[in-house]
């Protein structure tokens, strides 16, 4: 099993310096030692198209020869063809990508057979709910799209911990898998609560519309109890809205015989609200 | 244009028809359903509402769709949960698709991909329900590919992209719209978290409970704006949700089927939109031009507060 860096939504221009000491930032921090990259995003066009122009800008940044996988988030109409031009820009420049992690079909059938391709966390739709726990508890069997018309396409898939006990058996033996932890996501949208922070009352809350990377500055915390009445504060679920999608922390989870390949960890308590400085005093 | 009806009161069918409903949507419990796959395991995206959203039994259902059918109008099954799995499909494949063909259903609403071929297998036309996440044309045609006849898209995109997906599409493929009732803050197709009585949906926690803003930019100036907006987002938007200003343009870009949402709301309201809805397509058909149609239009009760800010449209860059 091997750990890669989720730096998808959380890098920002303001605070981007070189991907080795970001890398090396989390790596001091969490004590895991990480052989792969994913920079892009599951959840948002508007940040994929501000990061991926910034990386062709700079791709120096790049300066570890760690490989990379872009993630490109389901696409809203008004942003298709700009997200399908920056595609094959970012991959030539950036030398690394070796792996393109696609999240619908659209998208999927129009990488396919020019990359190597795995399906991204949200075509998994198994019910996962930090509010009840006895759904929590029990152990899950995700369903991998076995009729997928382009199963043969993709080498791997990308999935949420659900529950606390996820049941990867049945899946085929020439997938890989690897599991997004510590966070699990529960709801996202192309409404962005964040983003309307400085627009006035009559242009707030529209679907995907242009931003200034609002998510960089702030994000929501909840604390609750939900299971064990006992040891209420170490039982108490974290809760995290950030960007346009709200995170459950779900760590701690079992797997029946056939583990994960690959755990892509989220540093969201890493590199929330952090600086550039921040990275540089490594 | 046709306008598609939450349903779960088949003693009002021939009052729906009156009034201006053509289409009506609607599921079904089982509860060997429920003893077979246990009572986390959803049937369709509201089956965690119990009875108030699907008051209907397999054979009771079957039923409807024939007296839907007598009424002239047309039944669609809901069958849309984020995904099924594998022994949920057998059932299905074995306990509801041999009936369901022969029956007077005239689609069948899916999300999982594999339960849309097997509809395909069974000859039963299917509708990409709004959980399929259809939020640009290269999706649509993909789930064409897999056999979809109709497409729902989803509530947060903007009616200019609703306009240019359906340019892009085959003429024969049918598409319908959110338009009346409820709005939603995340993406029906990207909302993993359980819609059931005991906990509601996520986003009425979300926005219910106390929380802490994570910043480093904790200058009065952006705080007081966090605060206001959160405010807004929490208590105003999308309380309630009206698609009638964009009535005209959706006609002109070839919508096939307004929907009203809310399958556990009360009949009575729903009629009440039936007829709204019906009256503002007589005016839209009347008028030459987008503005005619929005000086003459008739808008929704209480549009001192609905209409005031674009908080409670589906398409606000029409007025705003």
């Amino acid at each position: 099993m091997t750990n890669s860096l989720n730096l998808n939504e959380i890098v920002f221009p303001q605070n981007l310096t070189e991907i080795s000491k970001i890398k090396k930032y989390v790596e001091n921090e969490t004590g895991l030692q990480f052989d792969r990259i994913h920079i892009g995003s599951n959840f948002c066009s508007q940040y994929f198209i501000t990061l991926a122009n910034y990386f062709i800008q700079h791709p120096e940044i790049f300066d570890t020869d760690v490989p990379i996988t872009l993630t490109i988030p389901v696409v809203s109409q008004k942003n298709l063809k700009e997200v399908k031009e920056l595609i094959p820009k970012l991959i030539d420049i950036i030398g690394l990508i070796d792996e393109v992690t696609v999240n619908d079909l659209g998208m999927l059938n129009f990488l396919k057979d020019k990359y190597n391709l795995n399906l991204g966390r949200l075509f998994f739709k198994d019910s996962r709910d930090f509010r009840i726990n006895e759904y929590t508890q029990q152990t899950v069997t995700p369903n991998f799209s076995v009729m997928l018309p382009e199963k043969d396409s993709i080498s791997g898939v990308e999935m949420d911990n659900v529950t606390k006990s996820l049941n990867l058996d049945s899946f085929p033996e020439d997938k890989f898998i690897s599991i997004h932890y510590p966070y699990t996501f529960q709801s996202t949208g192309n409404i962005c609560k964040f983003a309307s922070i400085d627009k006035p009352r009559e242009l707030k809350f529209r679907p995907n519309s242009q931003c200034g990377l609002e998510c960089r500055k702030v994000h929501d915390f909840y604390k609750e109890l939900f299971g064990n009445k006992e040891n209420i504060e170490e039982n108490l679920t974290q809760i995290f809205r950030y960007g346009r999608t709200v995170y459950f922390l779900n760590d701690d989870v079992e797997y029946g015989s056939r583990k994960p390949d690959r755990l892509i960890y989220f540093p969201l308590k890493e590199l929330a609200n952090r600086n550039y400085e921040d990275f540089n005093t490594i | 244009m046709k306008i598609l009806i939450p349903f779960n009161s088949p003693e009002r069918i021939s009052e729906f028809i009156d009034t201006g409903a053509d289409e009506f949507y609607y599921g079904f419990y089982d509860p060997e359903w429920t003893t077979e796959f246990g009572k986390f395991a959803d049937l369709n995206r509201m089956s965690g509402y119990g009875r108030s959203s699907n008051s209907l039994n397999f054979d009771t259902f079957l039923k409807t769709t024939e007296l839907v059918n007598e009424a002239g109008g047309s039944s669609f099954l809901t069958m849309n949960p984020g995904s099924y799995s594998k022994p949920e499909l057998d059932y299905i494949k074995t306990n509801y698709l041999p009936k369901l063909s022969e029956s007077k259903v005239d689609g069948v609403i899916a999300s999982d991909i594999n339960l849309i071929k097997l509809l395909g297998e069974y000859n039963l036309d299917i509708v990409a329900s709004t959980i399929c996440g259809i939020y640009n044309a290269d999706i649509a045609k993909a789930f064409i590919d897999l056999g979809v006849k109709r497409l729902i898209v989803p509530r947060d995109l903007s009616l200019e992209e609703i306009e240019s997906i359906k340019a892009e599409l085959p003429e024969d493929v049918k598409l319908e719209v959110f338009f009346m009732r409820n709005g939603c803050i995340f993406s029906d197709g990207y909302c993993m978290g359980m819609h059931r009585t005991e906990a509601g949906a996520t986003c009425s926690f979300i926005r219910n409970h106390y929380k802490t803003f994570m910043s480093k930019d904790y200058d009065f100036g952006f705080r007081s704006k966090l605060e206001q907006n959160d405010e807004l987002y929490n208590r105003n938007f999308h309380m309630s949700a009206c698609g009638l200003c964009a009535l005209y343009r959706l006609m002109k870009a070839g919508v096939n089927s307004l929907k009203i949402v809310g399958r556990s709301d009360n009949p009575d309201l729903i009629l009440k939109d039936i007829d709204l809805i019906r009256k503002n397509i007589e005016i839209a058909e009347s008028c030459k031009s987008e503005e005619e149609y929005l000086r003459n239009m008739i808008k929704p009760e209480n549009s001192d507060f609905k209409c005031q800010d674009g908080m409670q449209c589906y398409y606000p860059e029409v007025r705003f």
